[in-house]
């Protein structure tokens, strides 16, 4: 059982990179919060399992995302856009606004099946690589390149700005 | 490299660092590095990124989130150090079994308590469980009676089977109330262990009781911490 000492340590190092992963997977804070608190008692309970510091971050999000899932493999998303349905992205994008909302943002994830939210959220936690990212999920790397490169072509085309007449992207 | 070859790269690339393969990476940046109309596209893209960066961790944490998270661990803390402190006392309270059913059940030599052996089997002990319907379906599972005494399901710990002379024993236990005690119930067959020479046991912190069951062929050895069962039965109910 780690010390007092480490686990706080822990806490303090990652609670709340921690917390934003939760809020931008569950979409909602009280969710995140819940999220939260369960990813670190079950860290408390398997911190032998941890046996190298440097990966805590990882390991703490992998346990935090099955959380997650066990939560949700029940329930049956309102919808979710197919990404397949996504094409390639065009020759040269489209121009790109300066800022982007974050309720637009999430928005946009809580449309995305969690295949896909997952590596995109990982991607933009920046510290993630695309290793990182296929371990979290036990995919291969390849699949990993694919969904976020898919992913990233979604929110360009759902976050672009309004039209000039008013009108917003498709969803 | 192509242009189409270039879109394809500055896809998987991240801004502030570099997963490519590095002969990729190269071809790309020397692409780049002619081609103005990617160029500026490979810049779009890693402003886009960065702003969808920046928005993915724009997320207020809840002011108080990290009270709660120390809170936690002060919390479970304590339970993970009582249930290492209960790992230990099963180990003392199966040896007391061990050596008070050799002294009771065989009239012939006395065998040694497996200590490792012990010890093996207990580290499973600590996993949260413990409910009444656990309780009950174990019972029926081993086709064991009711429990000899009314132990408060809410401090059950754990259930299973514990190896005393070479023969596996169902086992129950319970955690004290207050305080780190705990009490072991252990169901001994008549079909496996001559149960007419069980009786009381003793030592400095633990007592054995048995309680023999006739009809159902078998005896309840009751072992635990102290000299009183109430500390580990429902409302501190009286003992039987």
């Amino acid at each position: 059982m780690g010390s007092a000492v480490g686990l706080h340590q822990l806490i303090d190092e990652h609670y709340q990179g921690l917390y934003r992963y939760a809020y931008r997977l569950s979409g909602n804070s009280a969710d995140a919060e819940d999220l939260t608190q369960e990813a670190f008692r079950k860290a408390i309970d398997r911190l032998p399992q941890l046996r190298d510091p440097e990966r805590a971050k990882a390991w703490l999000f992998r346990i935090l995302r099955n959380a997650y899932l066990h939560r949700v493999r029940d329930a049956r998303r309102h919808r979710s856009v197919p990404l397949d349905a996504v094409g390639d992205l065009p020759d040269r994008p489209p121009e790109e606004p300066p800022d982007i909302e974050p309720a637009r943002l999430q928005e946009a994830l809580d449309d995305l099946d969690e295949a896909f939210r997952t590596p995109l959220i990982l991607f933009h936690f920046e510290e993630f690589s695309y290793a990182d990212i296929a371990e979290q999920m036990g995919i291969p790397i390849g699949t990993v390149m694919s969904r976020i490169a898919r992913g990233r072509a979604y929110l360009r085309t759902r976050l672009a700005p309004p039209a000039a007449n008013g009108t917003h992207p498709p969803h | 490299m192509d242009c189409r070859d270039a879109q394809f790269y500055l896809r998987l690339r991240r801004p502030g660092s570099d997963e490519l393969d590095p002969d990729a990476a190269a071809a790309l940046d020397r692409h780049l590095a002619g081609c103005p109309a990617c160029a500026a596209a490979g810049r779009v893209l890693a402003d886009f990124d960065a702003a969808v960066g920046r928005a993915m961790r724009a997320v207020p944490v809840p002011e108080g989130l990290r009270d709660q998270l120390f809170a936690e661990v002060a919390t479970r803390r304590g339970a993970v150090l009582r249930r290492t402190t209960y790992r230990y006392l099963a180990v003392a309270a199966s040896v007391i079994v061990t050596c008070g059913l050799a002294f009771g059940v065989y009239s012939a030599a006395r065998p040694t308590a497996d200590m490792p052996a012990l010890v093996m089997t207990q580290d499973e002990l600590g996993q949260p469980q413990g409910a009444e319907r656990q309780i009950a379906a174990f019972l029926k599972a081993q086709s064991l009676p009711a429990l000899p005494e009314p132990f408060d399901p809410a401090l059950f710990i754990h259930a299973g089977t514990e190896s005393v002379q070479g023969r596996d024993v169902p086992v129950l236990i319970f955690r004290e109330r207050t305080g780190q005690g705990l009490a072991k119930v252990y169901a001994f067959r008549g079909s496996s262990f001559k149960l007419d020479a069980i009786r009381d046991e003793q030592a400095s912190l633990f007592s054995a009781k048995p309680y023999p069951n006739a009809t159902a062929g078998m005896t309840y050895v009751v072992v635990f911490t102290g000299m009183d069962l109430t500390p580990f039965l429902r409302g501190g109910g009286p003992v039987g």
